[in-house]
């Protein structure tokens, strides 16, 4: 079972909340999650910016029944196969993320989608929250 | 100095189930006048609900959330029974640090009771903001005939000392226990009542009657000075029953369990955003709540001219309404935790 201690989930809360990132000061590359240095100059300095939540698909792959991790079991057994996507950010940045409210046959490449913030398991006893991404409509 | 409501968000889940659906896997449907009710997916719950509502409230209102003085959530159904969920909420809209931060939980009647603190709030403190975020997805057993009303929603509204797009004219509540009308004790998740209809409608009429009349004669007005009556709504029939009683109008009377079912705490605050979206201009609108113990509180609120400026910038509950996907009876029975 993966498992993310509270501690450690709690230091992500920015990111999984706000999708708080960093913006490099020297060069303006998007940093999400903000890393040490900035990958495309190296420089260590960034400013802190909350991204929009919009952006597209990237790729994806459909998490099919019994394959989800064990924290997700409950999940898969209410909405069967769930889709995990590589959303690129209008900002640039890429992350990994569920898509939620949306079948998996509707998923295009380039789909446009917009972050909300969803329980995305419970572990513990604590329920975890964080964004995943669905269809933009508008 | 007289609060007002500055703007407001709503959001109701994508899915949503028939009362055909019911109707097929029992052969009766128990919620008169409900024809479909919103449920949760499996990854939503009330606070995510009001995430949502509070998100699109600041945006309709274009107010950042660091400018929030205090954050109080109203519901029924939060997924603990200790622990501040405003504070979640409060992290997710940015609030500062010295946000105010008040879970009001005790019975459907709990949103007008915030309502009511976010307006005294402002008013003592001559200013501020204050976001009231009311949301509900209240549990019955399945195979109990109490589950059939029970819906899904949020709406949040942000309380200022401007007059905003509806200014508080005033309010009355009224207590009167009706013991055992609707209630859930520590440690169960489904609600449980009496289920002796007379005295329940008894203790909801009379309780909604004794604030309705109170703040009629406190504010020296008649219903007639009211273009819009929302009363707390647990199917679509009794609403109007209770307004034949108090002498109001039916098509007064707004109505949102016939597409959303029994939404608890949050009926009164969406049906209110459905008399906002239709609202002009010197319109006087009432709210009636009531929470089984029982009591009810009845708040005027008069409309501005500012309400046009809103309606083309807040996503409309009509607009989430028609947002939809029907799932059937097993879908509902899993992403209500119910099986699975």
């Amino acid at each position: 079972m993966a498992y993310v201690s509270i501690p450690t989930y709690w230091r992500s809360l920015p990111q999984r909340y706000r999708l708080v990132a960093g913006e490099c000061k020297s060069c303006g590359k998007i940093s999400f999650p903000q890393r040490r240095l900035c990958t495309e100059c190296g420089e260590e300095d960034f400013k802190e910016v909350k991204l929009s939540g919009d952006g597209e698909v990237f790729t994806y792959t459909v998490i099919a029944r019994g394959a989800a991790p064990p924290e997700f079991a409950v999940q898969q057994r209410k909405v069967g196969p769930f889709v995990v996507a590589i959303v690129k950010l209008n900002e640039g940045p890429k992350i990994v993320a569920q898509l939620t409210d949306c079948d998996p046959s509707d998923v295009t490449i380039g789909m446009r989608v917009e972050s909300v913030i969803r329980k995305i398991y419970e572990q513990e006893g604590v329920i975890r929250y964080g964004f995943k991404f669905r269809p933009k409509t508008t | 100095m007289k609060a007002g409501i500055l703007g407001y968000g709503v959001y109701v889940p994508t899915y949503r189930i028939k009362a055909e659906e019911f109707a097929k896997a029992w052969g009766y449907f128990t919620a008169p006048g409900v024809k479909e009710k919103a449920v949760c997916g499996s990854d939503e719950d009330s606070l995510t609900m009001a995430m949502e509502a509070s998100l699109n409230c600041l945006e309709a209102t274009k107010i950042e959330g660091n400018h929030v003085d205090a954050l109080l959530l109203a519901s029924t159904s939060l997924p603990y029974e200790e622990t501040t969920m405003s504070v979640t909420l409060a992290n997710v809209i940015d609030a500062p640090t010295e946000t105010r931060t008040i879970d009001f939980k005790d019975s459907t009647k709990s949103s007008a009771g915030a309502m009511l603190c976010a307006f005294d709030f402002i008013t003592s403190r001559k200013g501020g903001l204050a976001l009231v975020a009311s949301s509900d997805s209240p549990l019955a057993g399945p195979g109990s005939a109490r589950d059939h009303p029970l819906g899904a929603g949020a709406a949040a509204y942000l309380v200022g000392e401007d007059a905003g797009i509806a200014q508080i004219e005033g309010y009355f509540s009224a207590q009167a226990e009706f013991l055992g009308t609707r209630f859930r004790r520590r440690g169960e998740s489904e609600i449980n009542s009496t289920n002796i209809t007379k005295y329940e409608r008894l203790g909801y009429i009379n309780t909604v009657s004794s604030a309705a009349h109170g703040l009629l004669k406190k504010l020296g007005l008649t219903f007639n000075d009211f273009e819009y009556v929302v009363p707390h709504q647990t199917d679509a029939r009794l609403p109007y029953r209770a307004a034949r009683e108090l002498g109001i109008e039916a098509k007064k009377t707004v109505i949102i369990a016939d597409l959303l079912g029994d939404v608890a705490s949050a009926s009164i605050m969406l049906g209110l955003s459905l008399a906002l979206e239709k609202a002009k201009p010197e319109d006087r609108i009432m709210l009636l709540s009531y929470g089984s113990g029982s009591g009810s509180d009845a708040i005027s609120l008069l409309v501005t001219d500012e309400i046009d400026k809103i309606k083309s910038r807040a996503k409309t509950l009509t607009k989430y309404l028609n947002k939809k996907a029907y799932i059937d009876y097993v879908t509902y029975l899993k992403f209500r935790g119910m099986i699975a």
